[in-house]
């Protein structure tokens, strides 16, 4: 369970986030929805301790997220696996080894045939062919890399999934693959996952649960039938913009 | 202010050092991935290395020979043209150039990694960005800067060689009289000048891609300030070496350090 | 294997340094037809003079403060040996300052200090396709961005040249007072009788000469630049690089020339 208590987050005096607080019990799949630049990507910063609050606490499972204690952060980053928005893959080493970085750094699976086979699996799971296994990830286009990167979060298998506008960037059959995926990893594996998204077509068709946020707070939490007949105009706006989004 | 900044610069830089030194004493160098880097940016600069050191030399042959003759003392040449070459002039102008290509190089490439959250991918993944990337990367440099430097150098001695035949010095005249100005302590100020710029290359790059931020600008930003910051801080090192070596000149009361 | 590769990479450095050299060649056409046509960008080129010189002072005093007192001392240790006296260690500084060292390490730090801003600049307007609109509206970039620079980096390398060089020799003297007990007058009696007016012009020549290389090689990589996150970090870095090699090679055939003369 994730639990965000009154998180207040503002850079250069500039408020990005005021007083948020939700959690997120196992097995679900929220869809933290809201316009560019409203401080989405830095609450899940925040979340794994990539971003320092300004004050309120958040705790993964029984552990507080505090950057003075670097083993439990640890802890965290290693139950929650974030899929930043651009790739962010090592281009100094292969896809392989982009793979299984984080079983090696962690040393989760020490036997090479192990380690192979994990990021095989891994690689099938976003339909992904190992021919790219030995390629450098500049050689790579961007959807294909974006599915790497995905690739190489589910490789240390986290409990909490966390992604960071997974769709941004790729075609509308890679968009609707990657759909798929999330909703199968929360259903058949138990992941719980935070999507963060402006897609309102993913976040209604995959997502159990809906949380949009306008000038730093939350204008509504519910669940996706709710959400379509919401009142709130911002609501309104999003699914009216469908057509024009997709 | 400007100074200010400059020194909370040098400030977090040494503060950065002393996290590197303490990580090296914890034998948590991968020195495998050291070499590999020694070799990529050795052969990369090593072309560079070696124009600029031919130039230089041939630069300070020509220069000296030109005030040697405003004085009539043309007999010196080789020696004080190469221990010139060797004590200053050689180190700080190669260093320069040594810290556009390995130094602005190295911050590019960091910076890049910062700007597209490489190095967070990593902390998220349970390593320590500071040991993976940046140590073996510093050590890299370090050596291969310090290399270069004294590949630079003797090269300097041959443009100074090749130049003063080109204009009418003979060579043999010109070799013989190297010996008899340049002294084993030269030679020590200039390796031990190499190695420092070596270090304040690594340290600088390193340091100032590792802070980048802000986009793909932000990059070129890292990359312009960390020229600044490796050029003065060459100059001053530079500066505070040879008033050192001159002082202990004056406590020993000898006149060849 | 090896002679393909060095032929290659030394076609490709040519046809780079040719190309730089065409851009420079138009740059300066470009900067007589606007002059011919009285369409001076009066005001763009003010304030790249106040960007790229003033706002560059302080660290050229500062560094070149510190090789004038390098200088002084490194001479004094080489004149000792060779002369064993060290009267003949201001004129002797003052002349390498004025001929080679001033214009050369001004110039270098520079070329840090706006030819990797420069590169950066008109990368990231490659990258968000700034030059393409610029085009569209049948504005050329050469005429809108690179003459300006051109211009405020030629004043900016001959003015802070000379600003340096005060500041070196003047920190000489200082020096030279401190540690060889030459007193200032004695210290500017020998070095104004020893530098004469073709030093000078030798020394503004080689500025202005490093100065009008800056801007070229940053705008030609600006130009040049890739399109991935990666390129203008690459960018900035080559005009670095490339600039400081061209000042060394350039210094070389100019100190050559006033040699032959």
């Amino acid at each position: 369970m994730i639990n965000i208590n009154k998180l207040c987050k503002s850079f250069d005096n500039r408020k990005i986030l005021e007083n948020i607080s939700f959690s997120v019990v196992k097995g679900e799949c929220v869809f933290i929805l809201g316009k560019s630049g409203v401080g989405k990507s830095v609450l899940l910063k925040n979340i794994v301790g990539l971003v320092l609050p300004d004050s309120g606490t958040i705790t993964v499972g029984e552990i507080k997220v505090d950057a003075q204690r670097p083993e439990e952060l640890s802890l965290i980053r290693q139950r929650c696996g974030l899929v930043f928005q651009f790739p962010a893959l090592l281009d100094s080493v292969t896809v392989f080894e982009n793979i299984c970085f984080g079983l090696r750094a962690r040393g989760l699976l020490t036997s090479q045939v192990e380690i192979a086979a994990r990021v095989k699996e891994k690689l099938k799971l976003v339909g992904l062919s190992e021919v790219v296994l030995d390629q450098m990830p500049t050689e790579l286009s961007f959807g294909t890399q974006k599915r790497v990167s995905i690739a190489r979060t589910l490789a240390v298998e986290p409990e909490y999934l966390l992604f960071d506008e997974p769709t941004t960037g790729m075609d509308p059959i890679a968009t609707a693959g990657l759909n798929q995926l999330i909703k199968n990893l929360t259903v058949k594996l138990g992941v719980t996952s935070i999507v963060v998204s402006h897609d309102i077509k993913s976040a209604l068709a995959v997502g159990t649960r809906i949380i949009l946020l306008e000038d730093g707070g939350i204008v509504f939490d519910g669940k996706p039938g709710e959400f379509k007949s919401s009142s709130i105009t911002l609501a309104q706006e999003f699914q009216m913009g469908f057509g024009y989004h997709a | 202010m400007p100074s200010l900044s400059f020194l909370s610069t040098v400030g977090g830089m040494i503060l950065f050092t002393w996290d590197c030194v303490l990580l090296t004493l914890q034998r948590k160098t991968k020195w495998h991935q050291v070499l590999d880097q020694i070799f990529q940016v050795g052969v990369r600069s090593l072309g560079l290395t070696v124009a600029a050191g031919l130039f230089v030399g041939a630069i300070m042959a020509l220069q000296i020979d030109l005030q040697l003759k405003d004085f009539g003392a043309e007999a010196f040449l080789g020696g004080l043209s190469t221990s010139t070459t060797l004590r200053n002039i050689g180190p700080v102008l190669i260093a320069f150039l040594l810290s556009g290509k390995v130094g602005a190089y190295t911050s590019a490439e960091l910076g890049t990694m910062e700007v597209t959250d490489q190095l967070n991918a990593i902390r998220l993944l349970g390593a320590s960005p500071l040991e993976y990337i940046i140590l073996p990367r510093i050590w890299a440099v370090v050596i291969s800067s310090f290399l270069l430097l004294i590949v630079g150098l003797m090269v300097t001695i041959f443009g100074g060689i090749i130049f003063a035949e080109v204009i009418g010095v003979n060579s043999l005249n010109y070799i013989q009289n190297i010996p008899r100005i340049v002294t084993v302590w030269s030679i020590v100020l200039s390796v031990i000048k190499s190695f420092l710029f070596g270090a304040i290359i690594a340290v600088v790059s390193c340091y100032k891609g590792y802070h980048a931020k802000g986009g793909s600008v932000g990059v070129g930003i890292a990359v312009q300030s960390c020229a600044v910051t490796n050029l003065i801080l060459i100059i001053i090192t530079d500066f505070l070496l040879s008033m050192a070596s001159s002082c202990l000149q004056d406590i020993f009361k000898v006149g060849y350090l | 294997m090896i002679m393909t590769w060095l032929g290659r990479a030394l076609i490709l450095k040519v046809g780079e340094f040719l190309a730089t050299f065409f851009l420079w060649i138009s740059t300066v056409l470009s900067m007589i037809k606007q002059l011919l046509k009285l369409k001076f960008r009066a005001r763009e080129t003010l304030l790249q003079m106040y960007l790229l010189g003033v706002q560059s002072v302080l660290i050229m005093v500062v560094a070149m403060g510190f090789v004038g007192l390098m200088l002084i001392i490194e001479l004094a240790f080489h004149m000792n040996l060779v002369l064993k006296h060290d009267s003949l260690v201001p004129a002797f500084s003052a002349l390498l300052m004025v001929r080679e060292l001033g214009p050369v390490i001004t110039c270098l730090l520079l070329t840090s200090r706006i030819g990797a801003g420069i590169a950066a600049e008109i990368g990231s307007m490659k990258i968000s396709e700034q030059l393409d609109a610029l085009k569209m509206l049948s504005i050329d970039p050469i005429d809108y961005l690179v003459v300006p620079r051109w211009i405020g980096s030629v004043f900016a390398a001959v003015t802070l040249t000379v600003i340096s060089l005060a500041i070196a020799i003047w920190g000489g003297a200082f020096l030279a007072a401190q540690k060889l007990g030459t007193s200032p007058g004695e210290y500017f009696n020998t070095v104004f009788f020893f530098v004469k007016f073709p030093d000078l012009a030798h020394c503004i020549v080689k500025s202005a000469v490093f100065g009008s290389l800056i801007p070229i090689v940053a705008a030609y990589q600006g130009f040049n630049c890739g399109s991935d996150s990666a390129a203008v970090g690459e960018a900035a870095t080559q005009a670095v690089v490339r600039t400081s090699l061209y000042i060394i090679i350039a210094d070389f055939l100019l100190t050559y020339l006033f040699y032959a003369i």
